[in-house]
């Protein structure tokens, strides 16, 4: 394994009492984009704004590229750092405003490479025939561009990006992510990436780590996480549509689930039992069967409502013991206030504890 | 609840024209979405209906009565905006009943009204707490349950979920396909989120650049769109469009040596004699391996996985296409794709308009 390129072990950060790291560890590979998904307020921006030096920490180390950058300032850690807001500068143009980073007394670049460089970066990010204009003049979409082309332009050894397009028009933000994965494509940078959105996480991600409360939950590729989701809190964030949870108990050696037809024997699990037999039971929606009604070890349900997204559809389902959403390959028949009926995949389920929400043990033969 | 009728209506600011000559009825009890990018004059239509903007021609009717001269408070509409409004001093119920009592209801109707919501919404606990301990979702749930509880003609909701976290969001707007479908009430809402649009609208009204583009079911405008921008700006990844240049045996490809074959090509495209582009969506491009018929090599250059998907990037020619196909297993490298025999799409390429009246099972 080589040395990660940036690598926190235990921040910890406080903003007048109010803790917002506590604790977080995190590797992000040499070369890989790593996606760092959470909900507002979960210690997103803190962990970029840490990384880049930019804040001080209470506890905890920053190590970039093998070497400890704890105490060292912004401006000698060569990353580059991207905001949701713009931060342009008001009084240059777009061209100076993108060839500043590269001006500044540490780089010293010749104005030819400059001029290279900010038009190679202008044409990426198809701004470049707004080079002469006034930022004061531009939409919100192209300020967010120019933004993102003056981090691209310098060729640091990472760059960090907080929502950088969660600003933008949907279309935009599609397209500029697949800009995005161009330069990286071309460059091997390596980024980390900070957002709110699911969707986003996974279009440009190696890698993903979950963060909620200032604590990373989980880190792995989206295949990894899927196998193993290590909290019901990761479960709710990833997945299209996530992932589905019935309020379960054990009963005579099997995990029950009120309304259900279906049992769950303890001994798929490798689990005993709980204080209490009280459990949250997970499944990815890929692992539910919509199916005929009456058709054996099926689960009653009522549609509570019908989404269309053009090839396919999806349902939600409403049960006794909690509600999921799934999405079917045809076309649905399904209307709302009908009811239906599924089933789940023999050793597809997993076991949370729903007070913590920390994943207790998975199906699948019971390897843990 | 009403019909709502907009009759070649126009609105401009000094010389900027926001919305042109724009028609369409909005039936009793029916979802319509108002989809567009940015500035395209889908926010100025709604403020129109609701009275905040006037009219500069045309007319706008409900239940066939004219309402360009009432203000917005005689015009029994309800409106939900980007960012909730709820009193933060008074608790959830006492928002949600503001609209009755500020109209003097009595107390009676007000229970029974407040009982309907309640239940509607499936409101519970939250009725005695202060908006300010509700997360972000379901405070805009509250604003909607203020803004029908007194049957407004018309509910018009503006981008009511784009400023919220994306985990809420979804939640949302399952939720409000949810209510409106319970509530029966005619809606019109506006979005830029083509995804919003396609799963809660009976039909979807495309605008750009002050015009509609089109109006269709959700189902119709993604796989039937009348134009270049409607077939782009709906579905995602977006659709790849092709230059056709005519060769023997058919069409070629862009600047790449691959012929469309006659065959592919339906009948009144290949009569029409224009200058033709082709739409083909991601998800209409699979990677064979074998010289299946059909089949075509091309140079694929990435592959990489969102969520349990497998997205592909290749060439035709000088330029650079995208699949989605959850099959592949491959890595880049000479490979050979097929379309799916009706997801191809011909378009005019100089009006960007659909040559073909191909139908497509919906």
């Amino acid at each position: 394994m080589t040395t990660p390129m940036l690598q926190l072990a235990g921040l910890k950060k406080s903003y007048a009492g109010k803790r917002a790291l506590r604790g977080v560890d995190l590797e992000v590979r040499d070369n890989e984009i790593f996606a760092l998904l959470g909900p507002t307020g979960a210690g997103k921006s803190s962990t970029l704004l840490a990384s880049a030096g930019l804040i001080d920490l209470d506890e905890g180390k920053v190590h970039l590229g093998g070497d400890d950058v704890t105490d060292i300032e912004p401006s000698g850690r060569d990353v580059s750092i991207v905001f949701e807001g713009f931060n342009l500068l008001p009084v240059l143009d777009v061209y100076d405003n993108i060839a500043f980073a590269l001006r500044s007394p540490a780089y010293r670049e010749s104005e030819d490479e400059i001029s290279k460089r900010v038009k190679r970066t202008a044409e990426l990010l198809r701004i470049d025939h707004l080079l002469d204009r006034d930022v004061d003049t531009l939409s919100g979409g192209e300020k967010q561009r120019v933004a993102i082309a003056r981090t691209l332009v310098r060729r640091p050894r990472m760059f960090l990006l907080d929502e950088p397009l969660s600003a933008l028009d949907l279309k935009l933000r599609e397209g500029l992510r697949a800009e995005l994965r161009q330069i990286h494509r071309e460059h091997r940078s390596t980024m980390l990436y900070a957002t709110h959105d699911y969707h986003g996480a996974i279009a440009i991600a190696d890698r993903i780590g979950i963060i909620n409360d200032g604590r990373i939950l989980q880190a792995g590729t989206i295949e990894e996480i899927y196998a193993r989701p290590a909290n019901a809190f990761v479960g709710r964030l990833i997945g299209s549509p996530s992932m589905a949870f019935f309020d379960a108990s054990i009963e005579e050696g099997q995990v029950v689930v009120r309304g259900f037809m279906q049992r769950f024997p303890l001994s798929d699990f490798a689990f005993s039992g709980n204080k209490d037999g009280k459990l949250l039971l997970g499944v990815w929606p890929e692992d539910i069967a919509m199916v005929d009604a009456g058709s054996t070890q099926s689960n009653p349900g009522r549609i509570y409502a019908v989404d269309n997204r053009g090839y396919e559809s999806a349902v939600q389902v409403e049960t006794d013991a909690g509600s999921f959403r799934k999405v079917l390959e045809d076309k649905s028949h399904y209307r709302q206030g009908e009811t239906c009926a599924f089933s789940i995949a023999e050793g597809a389920a997993f076991l949370f504890d729903p007070e913590s929400g920390d994943l207790i043990s998975r199906g699948h033969g019971g390897e843990e | 609840m009403a019909k709502i009728e907009l009759r070649d209506l126009s609105i401009s600011f000094g010389a900027f024209t926001a919305v042109d000559k724009v028609n369409l009825t909005v039936n009793d009890g029916e979802f319509v979405v108002y989809l567009g990018p940015s500035g395209c004059g889908k926010t100025t239509t709604l403020r129109s209906i609701a009275g905040l903007v006037d009219a500069t021609n045309g007319d706008i009717l409900f239940d066939g009565e004219r309402v360009n001269d009432l203000k917005a408070s005689e015009r029994n509409i309800a409106m939900v905006f980007q960012f909730v409004s709820l009193y933060p001093h008074l608790k959830v119920r006492e928002n949600i009943v503001f609209p009755l009592k500020a109209r003097g209801v009595p107390s009676s109707e007000i229970k029974r009204k407040l009982d309907w919501v309640t239940e509607v919404f499936g409101l519970g606990d939250e009725l005695k707490r202060y908006p300010a301990a509700l997360p972000p979702g379901a405070k805009q749930k509250v604003s909607l349950a203020r803004a029908v509880i007194r049957d407004p003609a018309v509910l018009l909701l503006d981008e009511p979920l784009s400023a919220i976290d994306e985990q809420f969001r979804e939640e949302m707007r399952w939720e409000l396909g949810h209510l409106q479908r319970e509530l029966g009430v005619t809606t019109i809402y506006v979005t830029h989120d083509q995804r919003e649009a396609m799963s809660l609208a009976d039909r979807i009204v495309l605008m750009n650049n002050s015009k509609i583009v089109q109006v269709a079911e959700p189902d119709r405008i993604f796989h039937k769109p009348d134009s270049i921008f409607a077939g782009q700006f709906i579905g995602s990844p977006s659709m790849n469009l092709i230059d056709l240049v005519p060769a023997p045996g058919g069409l070629r490809l862009g600047d790449s040596a691959i012929v469309l074959p006659e065959a592919a090509i339906p009948a009144d495209v290949a009569s029409s004699h224009k200058k033709l582009r082709l739409g083909v969506r991601p998800r209409d491009i699979r990677l064979v391996n074998e010289e299946a018929a059909g089949s075509f090599p091309v140079e694929v250059e990435d592959v990489y996985s969102v969520g349990r998907e497998r997205y592909f990037l290749f060439r035709i020619g000088e330029n650079e296409y995208q699949g989605v196909d959850h099959r592949v297993d491959q890595g880049a490298g000479e490979s050979r794709i097929a379309f799916e025999k009706d997801g191809l799409i011909f378009f005019n390429a100089e009006t960007g308009e659909r040559v073909s009246a191909m139908e497509k099972a919906a």
